[in-house]
């Protein structure tokens, strides 16, 4: 879980003193944070769809020194076998060692796998994305929607950050419409439409947003 | 071997045959398909001290699951880094490859890797680290046939490992997962410290209702301190079993202490 007092000053040395922690316990009991938010306030946020030309769809969000870029690619695979006539999503985190010092070399790596596993096991649920509208041929092809999370900065809440980028990056996800024709030996061939605009969008209505909780003190 | 034009290649992907098969059908008499109700719990049986190799082990058979874990340590940190007051906990969670219905590759995969970690936030807070300074203590659990329930499983088996290791520790940690079966599908699985009475790792996969997700931890607490007998059960059988037989036998003590 992500703390409050992350970027405070002792986020550099990451350790804190008595007097420190006693002074965040004491302001936490009076409903205020040492950036001066209260208990349950969210930090400012900052969303913008569309900003890399070469996805299917992407987004940026900036939750107050957290900044996120995720890319959506959707390509076309085969389906799972036991899920003929569904999709699938792939997750993948990069935490970039110019988010925080901690992440340089592999230091990243557990906290994208942490992140990562929580996103795969969000969208395991059925009700979260309708997979079946990824369904090209059943038990033949399919689209893979592969998103990749972008850590550029990392200022605390990152589970929130990630979780609200996602969301809007998979509503800003074009899938171009594919027509399915049998040619003359009886071969399903796959066609994707000439024009541009003719694409099809993802119902994100249900896709759940991460909220983190922290208890400091008792 | 690729462009081996003199062989007959087989294969190169196989599938179980169990994605041919029929979808069961299921009862909706409230009951699951071993008979038991909603409610109940699976019969455990639990034993410390079963890998002779390691510095303490467990293995734990909830119904037809069952999982194997080893402790080792404390023992000195492969990578020395800065200095620390703490010890490390490391913990590794693998299926065996023929422990689920379909076959698993042997590499340990993402989703086992998200258990390792999972396993690792539930037993973290139970143990003393500050008592094995600059020193890790390797946790190791092997799901060798998995009938649900195997992350509750491997949480209070792994629990029972470390205690049996004689790695301090504030409380046992227990496992319990309880999955709704109904309109809405879900699976919920708690560890608690039982004494403590204090949730350390709390798992929800799929989806369930608010007022339903509420309910099934709280039926997950309580199947956890219904556990904790037999945990306390099977450590002082082991311990018993450990003490040198010839001070019980005559009765008398013996002169090494």
């Amino acid at each position: 879980l992500c703390c409050c007092f992350e970027e405070s000053m002792a986020s550099t040395l990451g350790v804190l003193s008595d007097a420190e922690r006693l002074f965040i316990v004491h302001g936490v009991q009076d409903d205020l944070r040492s950036d001066g938010r209260a208990c349950e306030d969210y930090r400012h946020m900052e969303v913008e769809t569309d900003v890399v030309s070469n996805t299917s769809g992407s987004a940026r969000l900036r939750l107050g020194n957290t900044d996120i870029l995720v890319g959506v690619k959707a390509e076309m695979g085969e389906p799972d076998p036991g899920r003929p006539k569904e999709g699938k999503l792939e997750f993948f985190l990069d935490c970039s060692a110019n988010a925080s010092p901690e992440f340089e070399g592999r230091g990243g790596e557990e906290l994208a796998i942490e992140v990562s596993n929580a996103l795969q096991r969000i969208f395991s649920s059925r009700s979260t994305l309708d997979l079946t509208s990824l369904c090209i041929i059943p038990g033949g092809q399919c689209w893979v929607l592969y998103v990749d999370v972008l850590v550029l900065e990392c200022g605390g809440n990152l589970f929130d950050a990630v979780s609200l980028a996602v969301k809007a990056a998979l509503f800003n996800t074009r899938i171009p419409t594919v027509l399915v024709t049998a040619d003359d030996e009886g071969q399903q061939e796959i066609e994707l439409s000439d024009d541009p605009y003719d694409v099809k969008r993802l119902d994100v209505e249900n896709v759940p947003l991460i909220v983190t909780l922290s208890k400091i003190g008792h | 071997m690729p462009g081996d034009s003199r062989r007959v290649p087989g294969p190169q992907e196989s599938r179980s045959p169990h994605f041919y098969r029929k979808p069961e059908a299921h009862k909706n008499d409230g009951r699951r398909q071993d008979g038991r109700g909603p409610q109940d719990v699976r019969p455990v049986y639990l034993h410390a001290g079963v890998v002779s190799q390691a510095t303490g082990s467990a293995y734990i058979e909830m119904g037809q699951t069952k999982v194997i874990a080893a402790v080792y340590g404390p023992r000195e940190i492969a990578q020395r880094e800065e200095f620390t007051m703490k010890g490390r906990l490391t913990c590794e969670v693998k299926f065996a490859t023929f422990s689920c219905t379909k076959r698993r590759q042997h590499i340990q995969d993402s989703h086992e890797k998200d258990w390792s970690l999972i396993v690792l936030q539930a037993l973290e807070p139970a143990v003393c680290l500050d008592r094995f300074p600059k020193s890790q203590v390797d946790v190791y659990i092997t799901v060798l046939q998995n009938d649900g329930s195997a992350l509750a499983a491997a949480i209070t088996c792994a629990s029972v490992g470390l205690a049996d290791a004689g790695v301090m520790m504030y409380d046992v940690v227990a496992g319990c997962s309880m999955d709704q079966g109904t309109a809405e599908h879900g699976m919920v699985t708690v560890a608690l410290l039982p004494s403590l009475n204090q949730v350390s790792a709390l798992v929800l996969d799929g989806h369930l209702q608010q007022q339903t997700a509420v309910q099934a931890v709280k039926s997950c607490i309580t199947g956890c301190h219904g556990l904790y007998p037999i945990i306390k059960d099977c450590l002082v059988t082991s311990t018993q079993r450990n003490i040198p037989t010839t001070g019980r036998q005559t009765g008398q003590p013996d002169a090494n202490g």
